[in-house]
C-alpha cells in the first residue's frame, strides 16, 4: 500500500482520536431549546405531496444563479438603453407635411372670406370671396 | 426501542424519543463541528442549530433509515453557514482526546496527531467539512459532494494533494 493510501486508510481512526470524545455538556441546553421549538406540520413539506422525481427536479432547478453574469448583462442593457434614449432625444425631427397640409398652406376665415396663408413666404390670398359670408374652410384630400 | 421506532415517535412530537436520538449522535456531531470550525464555542452553536433544525423538520423526513446521514448534513451546513456569517478566521484551539487510552509510543503518536491537526488547519472550512463528513462520519463521497454542492471530481483533488503533502511526514 502506498503511503498516501495508508494515510487515507488510517485517517478515520486518527480523526476519531483527535476529535471524538464524550457527549458535550451542552446537550441539556439543546434539549431545553428543542422543548420550546414547535415542529413543522407534515403537510407543510412539499416532499409529502410530490413524487421524489419532481422534488429532485425542483432542487436541480434551484441551482445558484450566476449573479455576476446577470449583473453584467443588466449593466450592458442599461447602457444600450441609455444610448438609444440619447440618440432619439438628441435629434428632434418633425415629420414632413402630408395629406392636405402637404402644400404648406394654412386656410382660415377672415371677414367672411376664406384666406390661405403661405407660411414659407408669409403672403396671403383670398380663395373664396364675394358678398356671401364664407366660413369653415377645409382642404380636399388632394390638397386643393 | 430501535432508532426507527424512536424517529417515528419523535416525528409525532415525543421529546424523550428525540432526546435519545440526540444522545446517540451528539458526540459525533460535536466532533465533526470542532473539526470543521476549530473553535469549541462555534462548534456548540453549529450543533445546537443543526439539532434544532432537525427537530423542527423531522416530520418531513421521508427516509428515517437515513436519519444519521441527514443529521450529519444538517451539521455540516450549519457549520458552513456560521463561517459565512462570521467571515473570520476561527481561533486555533488545543485538541485533546479526553476518553480514549493513549497508545504505547506516546511521543510519536502525539506528534502524528499534532501534524494532522496542523494539516487540517491549513484547509479552508469547506474542505474540512469534506474530511469530517467522509473520513470522520463515514458518508459516501457522492453524498458529501451533493451535501456541499461541489462537483465530485473537484473535492477529491485538495484532499489528495493535502494527503500527499503530509503523508511523507506522518509516515516518513
Amino acid at each position: 500500500m502506498t503511503s498516501v493510501r495508508r494515510f487515507e486508510h488510517d485517517l478515520p481512526e486518527l480523526l476519531a482520536d483527535l476529535y471524538l470524545g464524550p457527549a458535550p455538556d451542552y446537550r441539556h441546553d439543546i434539549l431545553q431549546r428543542v422543548a420550546r421549538t414547535p415542529q413543522r406540520r407534515a403537510w407543510t413539506f412539499p416532499e409529502r405531496w410530490l413524487p421524489m422525481g419532481v422534488i429532485t427536479l425542483i432542487r436541480q432547478a434551484r441551482a445558484p444563479l450566476p449573479w455576476r453574469t446577470i449583473g453584467l448583462l443588466a449593466v450592458l442593457a442599461l447602457l444600450i438603453a441609455s444610448l438609444v434614449a440619447i440618440y432619439i432625444g438628441s435629434s428632434p425631427r418633425v415629420p414632413d407635411a402630408f395629406g392636405p397640409a402637404r402644400n404648406g398652406l394654412l386656410a382660415y376665415e377672415e371677414t367672411g372670406d376664406i384666406v390661405v396663408l403661405d407660411e414659407a413666404s408669409g403672403s396671403t390670398r383670398v380663395v373664396v370671396g364675394g358678398a356671401t359670408v364664407d366660413t369653415a374652410p377645409a382642404f380636399s384630400r388632394d390638397g386643393t | 426501542m430501535d432508532q426507527l421506532g424512536l424517529i417515528e415517535q419523535a416525528k409525532r412530537g415525543d421529546h424523550d424519543a428525540f432526546a435519545q436520538l440526540v444522545d446517540a449522535a451528539v458526540a459525533r456531531l460535536d466532533a465533526a463541528a470542532r473539526l470543521i470550525l476549530r473553535d469549541h464555542e462555534l462548534a456548540r452553536d453549529a450543533v445546537q442549530e443543526a439539532l434544532i433544525r432537525a427537530w423542527r423538520d423531522l416530520p418531513g423526513l421521508r427516509e428515517p433509515e437515513r436519519f444519521d446521514a441527514w443529521l450529519y448534513r444538517l451539521t455540516a451546513n450549519a457549520c458552513l453557514d456560521l463561517v459565512r456569517r462570521r467571515r473570520r478566521r476561527p481561533m486555533e484551539v488545543e485538541l485533546t482526546n479526553l476518553g480514549a487510552p493513549g497508545p504505547a509510543d506516546i511521543p510519536a503518536e502525539f506528534a502524528r496527531r499534532e501534524l494532522l491537526a496542523e494539516a487540517l488547519g491549513r484547509l479552508d472550512p469547506a474542505h474540512r467539512a469534506v474530511v469530517a463528513l467522509h473520513y470522520l462520519l463515514g458518508l459516501p463521497l457522492r453524498e458529501v459532494a451533493s451535501t456541499l454542492g461541489i462537483p465530485l471530481g473537484d473535492r477529491k483533488i485538495p484532499i489528495a494533494l493535502r494527503a500527499r503533502n503530509d503523508a511523507g511526514r506522518l509516515h516518513g
